[in-house]
């Protein structure tokens, strides 16, 4: 890992096309401030691993039971909106 | 407009006309290889869909619309994910959310309202976008469990055994 110190207002490029800027240092939070091409994304790592790892559990083993079965118990939920009285 | 074929290890060889084929600008995260989905029904009256990938017979996600289910959803898209989207209106925008269905109990349902999918209709464009600074969760529940109480649990027979 490249590992490179920065003041506060210093900047870092990345490929030409990126800037790092160090806007601000507090105790242990530092504010980034990202220039990026807009088809670069940019996520805070742990939002980007909990909508990766809910992606992955929201496929694995989806089967026709399970929409059949979400399906159903919403017809159980909502009175008189989708139950057939016999 | 002509049709595809395509594979799908829930529904066997599907058949779709080729303009209803969502291409990611982006990958939905964790899918990095599939780009292509199509939008399958699910039932008469259901609000489910499911989105099913063109390049992996594998991989299909069910999705619905919060609002569906009385979410109150609401986000702003910033210029760029519009752009890349090619957004020209509201109307021209359809917004969906992955739905996660626990096997052992799908009351439980949840969506993903940190991710949601929004979809350009006009161009076919396609993208699960992060959201920035909310209070959405990726574990929302579709149906509080107040309602689900409120289940008719084998109606009268609920002494069981005895």
């Amino acid at each position: 890992m490249l590992v490179l110190t920065r003041k506060t207002g210093q900047k870092i490029i990345i490929a030409n096309d990126i800037e790092v800027i160090i806007l601000e240092t507090k105790g242990d939070t530092v504010k980034l401030g990202i220039e990026a091409p807009k088809h670069i994304s940019i996520y805070r790592e742990e939002i980007y691993e909990e909508i990766r790892k809910a992606n992955q559990q929201a496929t694995e083993q989806v089967g026709l039971n399970a929409i059949n079965g979400a399906f159903e118990a919403l017809n159980l939920i909502k009175p008189g909106s989708q139950r057939q009285d016999s | 407009m002509t049709d595809i074929t395509i594979n799908t290890a829930r529904f066997g060889e599907v058949h779709v006309s080729e303009d209803r084929v969502l291409h990611f600008v982006e990958p939905i995260l964790g899918f990095e290889g599939s780009r292509r989905f199509v939008i399958l029904d699910h039932a008469e009256d259901s609000p489910f869909k499911w989105l099913q990938s063109v390049d992996d017979a594998e991989l299909a996600f069910v999705v619905t619309s919060p609002r569906f289910f009385g979410l109150d959803f609401e986000f702003t898209l910033s210029d760029e994910i519009a752009g890349q989207l090619q957004l020209e209106s509201a109307e021209d925008t359809v917004v969906l959310t992955i739905v996660n269905i626990p096997q052992e109990d799908p009351g439980k349902m949840t969506t993903n309202l940190l991710g949601p999918i929004v979809v350009s209709q006009k161009v076919r464009k396609a993208m699960q976008v992060v959201l920035h600074d909310t209070p959405y969760s990726t574990k929302t529940r579709l149906i509080p469990d107040e309602l689900l109480q409120q289940q008719p649990t084998g109606s009268s027979s609920a002494r069981k055994g005895d």
